[in-house]
């Protein structure tokens, strides 16, 4: 039975509020309402497993960040001064330090890691939708992690 | 910091939940999408919509060309045919191409009705041209009739304004220097230039001419003299 979109929309919401997040979007919420209505659009018109269900929704959460960026033009870079120190929705606090490491690191690099990582898409769906090959995607990831973790090494040692 | 640590804090970013009020929020514009969606989410013009539109537009296309006569014959004629049926009056295709009605008429079997068909036609491309019609003139009898109507016929090519001695070039002058022609060379000197007695006239004229116009006391030619006393020479 094919879901309803209030069910995408309970399933993927937050991982796709998280991949705004990550990618250090202006208004993450804003955009995320703004995939669910487009897959609320074209929701009739899709056919596919889960899998590819969760591929077209980051395909659109892409394409939107994409259109996003192309607006603000060169602004779009994340302030890492912009994410305060600690951040708690519905008592719930968010990784700012983490936040903070991922605007430091590659726009490609993080790019890949967002999408492995907190979309939780597999080295295929990732090379489709940011349309690189599958062995690109696993290199930007390796890279990607080791700069990660060197930033948040920096973080940690500059918070201490 | 390991990957696997690292990792499963980057998924943490993916699992954290959406706040109500912001969740309340989307929920709302999906469900005014959705609703939407029923009216307006439909492509706007289906396939047959599209095709018949297309069909209609060709349709009127080409009767107001139909209309205005602007089909090429062939397809002038089948308008004319077709929507004569439904009472719509388009002008006939000219028809009137010589090659089509001399395709025509040389289907007749009998030679003089084939004949006269053929002269019926309408001539080819070089009707109303001065070409065509100084033809047509050269058959009328009476000479003065005739160059009436040659008179009266388009000219061809562009008038050049005078002979070829008006041209510079062509006249023996100077760029830029025309020959006066109302005043003959020599006209005031007896002795030279052209005799007044030389040309076609009657031996009285010419008689006259002469006593009139005498060289007698006019200087010997020196080149004459010169010709002569050397063939004098070479004689001895």
């Amino acid at each position: 039975m094919e879901p309803t979109t209030a069910e995408i929309y309970d399933e993927l919401a937050p991982s796709v509020l998280g991949y705004f997040r990550s990618r250090g979007a202006r208004s993450p919420e804003d955009l995320t309402g703004d995939v669910f209505v487009k897959v609320a659009a074209g929701r009739e018109g899709f056919r596919g497993d889960r899998a590819a269900l969760r591929r077209w929704v980051f395909t659109i959460a892409h394409n939107r960040l994409v259109d996003e960026y192309r607006a603000v033009g060169p602004r779009r870079e994340t302030s890492v001064s912009r994410i305060p120190e600690t951040v708690t929705i519905d008592e719930v606090p968010l990784d700012a330090e983490l936040l903070r490491a991922l605007a430091s690191i590659n726009e490609q690099q993080r790019e890949v890691v967002v999408l492995r990582f907190v979309a939780d898409l597999s080295t295929k769906d990732v090379a489709k939708i940011i349309g690189k090959r599958a062995g690109a995607v696993k290199m930007l990831q390796a890279r990607g992690l080791e700069a990660l973790a060197a930033a948040l090494s920096k973080e940690s040692g500059a918070t201490a | 910091m390991n990957h696997d640590e690292l990792s499963d804090r980057l998924r943490a970013i993916g699992d954290h939940p959406i706040d109500s009020a912001t969740g309340e929020r989307h929920r709302n514009r999906i469900a005014a999408t959705k609703t939407r969606g029923v009216t307006t989410g439909r492509r706007r013009f289906s396939p047959l919509a599209v095709a018949a539109a297309g069909v209609v537009g060709f349709l009127v296309g080409s009767t107001g060309l139909a209309m205005a006569g602007a089909l090429p014959d062939p397809a002038q004629n089948v308008a004319h045919d077709v929507l004569g049926v439904v009472q719509v009056e388009v002008p006939a295709g000219r028809d009137g191409t010589r090659g089509a009605c001399v395709s025509e008429a040389a289907k007749i079997a009998d030679e003089v009705a084939k004949q006269e068909t053929k002269d019926a036609c309408p001539k080819g491309g070089r009707e109303g041209t001065r070409g065509a019609c100084v033809s047509e003139a050269a058959k009328v009898k009476d000479e003065v009739a005739k160059q009436d109507a040659k008179d009266a016929c388009p000219k061809g090519k562009p008038d050049r304004g005078g002979d070829a001695g008006d041209a510079p070039g062509r006249s023996g002058d100077a760029p830029g220097q025309k020959k006066d022609k109302t005043k003959a060379k020599h006209v005031d000197d007896p002795c030279r230039g052209r005799p007044a007695w030389a040309g076609q006239m009657s031996p009285e004229d010419r008689a006259e001419a002469k006593a009139a116009n005498s060289r007698e006391g006019c200087p010997d030619d020196a080149d004459d003299a010169d010709v002569g006393e050397g063939s004098e020479d070479d004689g001895d």
